[in-house]
């Protein structure tokens, strides 16, 4: 049987694990060490790890135990690596970024956001309403099949750009109050009928309480809302995601 | 655990499994991620469903399917 090792989390060297902390399957936390950094690991089935939702649960539960000890970057769930020297190659390969990470995320909590909205359709124009009151005009577009069909997509697209606008509004205002009490945010704007947008914010663990205010003048403001938030989570999206090539990719911005 | 606190915990788990699932440390080198992950995802997807309802009930948003509206 195939064994791996099952990545949680990486922390600094100095960090102590929390005694009695064990990993996916009850398995015992085994640490991997290269220079300061040490990554939380256990042992696992390496082909066959069926992914369960206790997995997932023990996973995160692993993940902000950590955190409590100490500076911890979240790995991401299902990251299963062939060995020690695998891990340690792994350590190494982005050694300087995952050390940056831990010091910039130190003390660091996100915040999710979910906006919702009772969608309003834009004002149809009449030929939208009644494309079949053609009889009488032979030469009328709206009796060609075709025509009807085009005339119905420009009618969609209409819609989904303002539906677009109104999104990419309203995250440019909730972000306005939110981001002064915010290290960074990443917006999501991909609207559905329901959905106007989603959001991540990351905080330090002092500005949690203020953020929470201004969430609720948010959502105050705008009745017409309704908004999820949730958290804190560790900061998973807020880590350096290498660039294809292998370059880091770090910063703020909307992603789409 | 009461109803409230589970569907509560229906919501979170959601917001859990996007997180964990697209985000996080990415490590390279004989990264095998189990094709299990499919059940995963499934699993997902019906607590999305299942949530949207709850959610609805608790008032916290409206649904997001109506009947026979297929997910975008």
């Amino acid at each position: 049987m195939t064994e791996g090792h099952y990545v949680y989390a990486i922390l600094a060297r100095e960090t102590s694990v929390p005694p009695g902390l064990t990993g996916i399957r009850g398995t015992a936390l085994q640490m991997v060490a290269h220079r300061e950094l040490r990554a939380a690991t256990s042992a696992v089935e390496a082909i066959a790890l069926p992914a369960t939702v206790d997995d997932a649960l023990t996973h995160e539960t692993v993940v902000e135990a950590l955190r409590q000890a100490g500076p911890a970057l979240p790995v991401r769930f299902g990251t299963i690596l062939a060995d020690t020297p695998a891990v340690v190659r792994a350590l190494a390969e982005r050694y300087e970024t995952l050390v940056a990470d831990l010091v910039r995320l130190a003390d660091t909590v996100e915040y999710g956001l979910s906006v919702l909205w009772e969608q309003l359709e834009p004002e149809r124009t009449a030929h939208e309403t009644a494309p079949s009151q053609s009889a009488e005009d032979p030469g009328d577009v709206s009796s060609n099949p075709g025509s009807r069909y085009l005339h119905a997509r420009l009618a969609e697209h209409r819609r989904d750009t303002l539906r677009r606008a109104n999104a990419e509004q309203t995250a440019r205002d909730l972000d306005a109050l939110l981001r002064p009490f915010a290290l960074d945010s990443r917006w999501t704007i991909r609207p559905a009928s329901r959905i106007a947008a989603r959001a991540a914010y990351l905080l330090h663990q002092s500005a949690v309480e203020p953020f929470r205010q201004a969430f609720e003048e948010g959502r105050v403001l705008n009745p017409d809302l309704r908004f999820l938030l949730s958290g804190p989570w560790p900061p998973y999206s807020f880590v350096t995601a290498p660039a294809p090539g292998g370059a880091p990719i770090a910063g703020s911005g909307t992603t789409e | 655990m009461n109803e409230r606190v589970a569907e509560t915990r229906d919501v979170t788990l959601l917001e859990l499994l996007d997180r964990i699932v697209d985000h996080g440390v990415v490590l390279s080198g004989d990264v095998r991620i189990s094709v299990a992950d499919v059940d995963l995802m499934y699993l997902g997807l019906r607590l999305i469903l299942t949530s949207i309802e709850r959610a609805e009930e608790l008032g916290v948003m409206p649904p997001m399917l109506r009947e026979g509206e297929e997910p975008r």
